[in-house]
């Protein structure tokens, strides 16, 4: 194999692929970047087995054939070298040598066939969203979920599509966020669970601005397209919660907050709170919401904000992180909170905006 | 606070032995142990001193202590008489200070800095003490004064049985001069083997090593270090009233036998963190990190712990944790002598609702407990801890200092 390439398109391309693979591994070849060379263009691929990312770059190809690159090394001597051509070939001991001026590497790569395919993903479920749409569906989704490893389910993202629709659910057993998303097509309905770090690696490579991505669902893998390139991952196994349950469809209070001025003063009482298990008060009375958290190491922090409120007064704990976090990625100037009692789950909504939904069960109060 | 203190130790002898010996006089004079019955892989808890002659002594397996001394009367140990008698020792005690520490079954810390005055000082409050106890329990212990609790530690531990030593401040330096360091209240054999490895084995050197030296190898604990080498140790007396919050709650359970058989690990693990779970909501905690501690047959013991994202306090939730550790990090490739659970990162009155847990879980486990608290622990428990026996309500002289203190209330 032998190409000529520009280095910013060949680093770019090899940083975007390079993602997928697994900083600590124990199998050498998952180290590797494959570079697959055909008519005028490569092919670089990364995979850690979990996610794989492929991509396409220009290039001028004198020979087509494949080779492997340690990722990490070859990423490094890109980053470095001057924004010229940059020339590629493998010999039959698999030494791959990079010139690029009067640069002129030698690096050891592994034989290619080595490298594992990237599954085939046999198109059962197939949907296409516009860029904007699937990046704000994670922005406000994948916080949520959660980092426990020994629940694996709940490490990934509920991805459903149905009537034509999409929606994305998830949840790390103390918050649930649900936000539903226009299709600019779709066909067929299925539930998949996508693993968190599959969806940000995708609002990574989503592009802002016009353009749909091309998702395709099969029993065991998901695959995105955007543009060139290629994400694919293993579904998580499994029978998420069913969350429709546990978003109440009931309130007998409702408040409608400023967003911005409810996130400045939860950012602030959590300087007191998380020396105390991130617990703060939440009370309302009349037209005030006042945030209140208390440290015995700290002191106290007492923050007002004022509100419009429909139903009686009300007093209940959050954990402030789970305040802020959702209020960190709801854009409109006012939510909606709707209560019940201050044990029962608290439903947030950006305002006018029915298709997400945030429900958070307080700690108590004792 | 620091200078000019006149701390107490109170220390009985032979605690447990004493008292079987004086409920049962047939048993003075001979060597007596309190432990588990012979065969067994039990323990020696306490030996008499004259078990002590023949080279018994606490923690010694009870088949050891026989083949030492074959005469030896094994008695099996009777908590709530024990915790009793140590009741009635402290409230002794507690007639000359209020700032009273109770620091295990049988010893207790005393501040008598501003009520020695009252009593005649404090040498006479000592021998009071003795004589009380003597009277009134028959029993005997030894009595350290210092000006800190590191000395009077030292001190009741220079004269057994019945003794009485006062360390005088001017007393230190000579003192410490050729004190081996495993002496000092404080340094167990990990430490002084330690300081032992750096080329200090006294507690004069200790002292004399320069503070950095001992913040290089120990963190912030060389600072204690080397306070302790010069004699100085400012930690108060804390009474009970004063007790900082629990840090942890944990139970270790040795084996009949070493085993490396998963069912049988398992079972211990469950049973051990139904009652961690049992003490944590008793006294409203709630922890996130679970540690799980091993102990080989070659006595070679270590923890590992994990972190959760929760405060938890289900004892079942704690064995789940607990297993995949011993799952995933510990193995079972050697035999286990012993295994504990331990939660702590502990928090009170925070507990964050779950979105998923049934509201009908909470309810069991209140209706669970208030069942158990009635007729004892285990009364109702898992099928697949059927084999446990209920235990009852005796209270436990291992429970901690702290439980003990709240009692005397």
């Amino acid at each position: 194999m032998k190409v000529i390439c520009a280095r910013k398109d060949l680093y770019e391309g090899v940083q975007t692929a390079g993602r997928a693979v697994s900083p600590r591994t124990s199998l050498p070849i998952l180290g590797h970047l494959l570079i697959t060379a055909e008519e005028d263009k490569i092919r670089i691929a990364a995979t850690d087995l979990e996610i794989g990312m492929e991509c396409i770059v220009d290039a001028k190809v004198e020979e087509p054939g494949n080779m492997t690159v340690p990722a990490r090394t070859v990423t490094e001597i890109l980053a470095a070298l001057p924004d010229t051509d940059v020339a590629l070939s493998v010999d039959d001991t698999n030494t791959v040598s990079l010139k690029c001026g009067t640069s002129d590497y030698s690096i050891l790569g592994l034989p290619a066939d080595e490298f594992p395919m990237l599954p085939e993903v046999r198109e059962e479920v197939s949907v296409v969203v516009e860029h904007d749409a699937i990046r704000e569906a994670i922005k406000r989704t994948a916080f949520a979920i959660s980092q426990d490893e020994s629940r694996a389910i709940l490490t990934g993202i509920l991805t459903q599509v149905i009537d034509g629709g999409l929606k994305l659910v998830s949840t790390d057993g103390h918050r649930l966020c649900l936000q539903e998303c226009a299709v600019v097509e779709s066909h067929g309905a299925v539930n998949a669970i996508v693993p968190g770090r599959a969806l940000n690696e995708l609002s990574r490579i989503v592009p802002e601005g016009q353009g749909t991505v091309e998702v395709k669902i099969a029993p065991s893998q998901i695959m995105f397209r955007v543009g060139e390139t290629i994400l694919i991952s293993r579904l998580i196994e499994g029978q998420f919660p069913n969350y429709d349950k546990v978003i109440p469809k009931e309130h007998t209070k409702k408040l409608t907050v400023p967003t911005e001025q409810l996130l400045q003063s939860v950012k602030r009482a959590e300087i007191v709170a998380r020396e105390n298990s991130h617990r703060t008060i939440v009370s309302v009375q009349d037209g005030t919401l006042t945030v209140t958290a208390e440290s015995g190491n700290v002191g106290r922090a007492h923050e007002e904000v004022e509100v419009i409120k429909e139903g009686e007064d009300i007093r209940m704990a959050f954990n402030a992180r789970y305040l802020m976090d959702v209020l960190n990625v709801i854009d409109t100037e006012a939510i909606e909170v709707e209560l019940s009692g201050e044990v029962s789950p608290a439903v947030i909504r950006p305002q006018g905006q029915e298709e997400y939904t945030y429900v958070l069960m307080p700690m108590q109060v004792e | 606070m620091k200078k000019d203190r006149t701390i107490l130790l109170v220390d009985m002898n032979s605690f447990f032995a004493s008292i079987e010996q004086q409920c049962d006089p047939r048993l003075k004079g001979k060597p007596v142990a309190v432990g588990g019955p012979a065969g067994s892989r039990a323990v020696v808890s306490t030996a008499s001193y004259e078990a002590r002659q023949f080279g018994v002594h606490s923690a010694m397996p009870v088949m050891e202590a026989l083949t030492r001394c074959p005469e030896l009367v094994l008695v099996h140990g009777d908590l709530r008489k024990y915790v009793d008698i140590s009741r009635r020792v402290f409230r002794i005690c507690g007639d000359y200070t209020d700032l009273l520490e109770i620091y295990s079954v049988d010893e207790c810390f005393m501040d008598v800095t501003h009520t020695q005055t009252l009593f005649g000082g404090s040498w006479n409050i000592a021998l009071d003490i003795k004589r009380r106890i003597f009277s009134e329990l028959g029993l005997t212990c030894s009595i350290g004064i210092g000006p800190n609790k590191v000395l009077a530690k030292l001190a009741a531990g220079m004269r057994k049985p019945d003794g009485l030593v006062e360390i005088r401040p001017e007393e230190v330096r000579d003192l410490l001069e050729n004190l081996p360091v495993e002496k000092l209240h404080g340094i167990g054999d990990k430490v002084a083997a330690r300081l032992r490895n750096m080329g200090i084995s006294t507690a004069g050197a200790l002292g004399r090593t320069p503070r950095d030296r001992l913040k290089r190898h120990f963190g912030v604990y060389g600072e204690v270090l080397h306070a302790m080498g010069n004699g100085d140790c400012d930690t108060p007396v804390v009474p009970y009233y004063d007790q900082q919050d629990i840090k942890s709650v944990g139970h270790s359970h040795t084996l009949a036998q070493n085993t490396r058989d998963w069912g049988m690990l398992s079972h211990h693990l469950l049973r051990l963190s139904e009652m961690v779970g049992r003490r944590l909501r008793e006294q409203g905690f709630a922890g996130r990190t679970v540690s799980l501690t091993v102990r080989y047959a070659d006595m070679h013991t270590f923890s590992r712990r994990q972190s959760l994202n929760e405060h938890i306090d289900d004892g079942y939730a704690i064995y789940q944790v607990a297993l995949s550790i011993l799952r995933e990090q510990v193995g079972n490739k050697h035999a286990i002598r012993l295994v504990g659970v331990c939660v702590s990162n502990l928090a009170k009155g925070f507990r964050q609702l779950g979105l998923f847990s049934d509201v009908k879980d909470r309810t069991l486990l209140n209706t669970l407990d208030a069942i158990n608290n009635r007729y004892g622990e285990f009364t109702i428990r898992r099928a697949s801890l059927l084999e446990t026996k209920p235990r009852g309500k005796a209270p436990s002289c291992f429970a901690g200092a702290r439980t003990q203190q709240a009692s005397l209330d």
